[in-house]
C-alpha cells in the first residue's frame, strides 16, 4: 500500500472511530478486494464469499476501536477473515473434488496464460482441506511470507512451511492425474 | 500439467465483489451504528480542546456558539450578497444613461446640421433673387 493510500486509511479509520460512517465506506472500498479474494478462493462460491466478506466487515466495524494503524487493519482482516473461513469450511465439509470431474481438461501443454489451467487451479486449490487451502491463498493471492501466515493461523513456521510443500505437491498430482485420464480416455 | 508459482498466482489474484457491495455493507451497518457502542477508552492525557468541546454539558454551549457563528456568517453573506446586487442595478443603470445621452446627443448633432444645411440653401436662394 502507497504512503498516499496509508495516510489516506488512516485518516478513514480515525473519522470512523468517531462515528463517521461515510468514512468506513472508504476502508471497505479500499479493503472489499482482498477479504472477498480469500473468501472466493477459499470457498469458491461468489455468494458465499460476499457474505462472508460482510459479515468480516461487520465485525470490522464492531471493533473498530481497536484497531490503530492501516497495517493493523490489514492484519487484523487476514486473520479474521481466514479464521472464519476455515471454520465455515469445516462446518460445510463439502470439498469441491466432484467438480474437478465436471472440469474440461486441454490435451496440449497449457500456455502461462491458459484460462482453462486458471480454473483448474482455482477448483483443485478449493477442493484442498481447509488449513492447507488458507496457506495457498495467503501464500499466493497475499504474497504473505511463511513467517506471516504462521502469525494469522497461529502455526509454527515450520508446518507453514511443510503444508505449502505438500499443498503444492497435492495440486500438481492432482492435475497431472486429470491431464492423464483424458489423455487414456482419448487413445 | 504442469504449472509454476506464477501460475498459481495469476489463477489466485485478487477479485472484485459484486457491484455495489460497499452499500450492502453500509447498510448493514446502519443498525449497528444506531445501537450505542461502547465508547473508546481514552487516556485524559491525549483529549485535546476539540473532544472536550463536544463532550458533556460543554456539547450545548459548544452547539449554541456554533448556531450563533453560523447565524452571523450567515447575515454577513446575505448582507455581502444584497450590495453586490445594487452594485451591479447602479452599475446597469449608468451604462443606460451613457446610453441614452449619447444616443440624445447623436440625434441633436444631426438636427443642428439639418438646420445650418436649411439656413445655408436659404441664403443662397436669397443672393440669387
Amino acid at each position: 500500500m502507497s504512503d498516499l493510500q496509508d495516510d489516506r486509511v488512516q485518516a478513514a479509520l480515525a473519522s470512523s472511530t468517531n462515528g463517521d460512517s461515510s468514512a468506513f465506506a472508504v476502508i471497505v472500498a479500499e479493503y472489499q478486494g482482498m477479504v472477498f479474494s480469500i473468501a472466493y478462493h477459499f470457498l469458491h462460491d461468489r455468494a458465499l464469499a460476499e457474505d462472508m466478506a460482510q459479515e468480516v466487515f461487520f465485525e470490522l466495524f464492531r471493533n473498530l476501536a481497536a484497531i490503530q494503524s492501516p497495517a493493523h487493519l490489514t492484519h487484523w482482516l487476514r486473520r479474521v477473515c481466514a479464521h472464519r473461513c476455515i471454520d465455515l469450511g469445516r462446518r460445510r465439509k463439502s470439498r469441491k473434488e466432484t467438480l474437478m470431474d465436471e472440469l474440461p481438461e486441454p490435451l496440449a501443454p497449457a500456455s502461462h496464460h491458459d484460462p482453462l489451467l486458471r480454473e483448474s487451479l482455482q477448483k483443485s486449490v478449493a477442493a484442498l482441506p481447509e488449513t492447507q487451502r488458507m496457506v495457498v491463498v495467503l501464500r499466493y493471492q497475499e504474497g504473505m511470507s511463511p513467517d506471516e501466515i504462521a502469525e494469522i493461523l497461529k502455526m509454527p513456521v515450520n508446518t507453514v512451511k511443510s503444508t505449502l510443500h505438500r499443498s503444492l505437491a497435492e495440486l500438481r498430482r492432482k492435475l497431472s492425474r486429470k491431464i492423464g485420464e483424458v489423455k487414456y480416455a482419448f487413445l | 500439467m504442469h504449472f509454476s508459482e506464477d501460475d498459481l498466482r495469476a489463477a489466485l489474484q485478487r477479485k472484485d465483489p459484486g457491484k455495489n457491495f460497499t452499500q450492502r455493507v453500509m447498510a448493514g451497518i446502519e443498525p449497528l451504528a444506531a445501537s450505542p457502542r461502547k465508547a473508546r477508552p481514552v487516556p485524559p492525557v491525549n483529549r485535546g480542546l476539540l473532544p472536550r468541546l463536544f463532550a458533556g454539558p460543554m456539547r450545548w454551549i459548544t452547539a449554541g456558539a456554533l448556531a450563533v457563528v453560523m447565524l452571523v456568517s450567515g447575515g454577513v453573506l446575505e448582507y455581502r450578497h444584497h450590495e453586490e446586487q445594487q452594485r451591479i442595478a447602479g452599475e446597469k443603470a449608468r451604462q443606460d444613461a451613457i446610453f441614452a445621452v449619447e444616443l440624445t446627443g447623436a440625434k441633436l448633432k444631426q438636427v443642428l446640421q439639418r438646420t445650418r444645411q436649411v439656413q445655408h440653401e436659404a441664403k443662397i436662394r436669397s443672393e440669387k433673387l
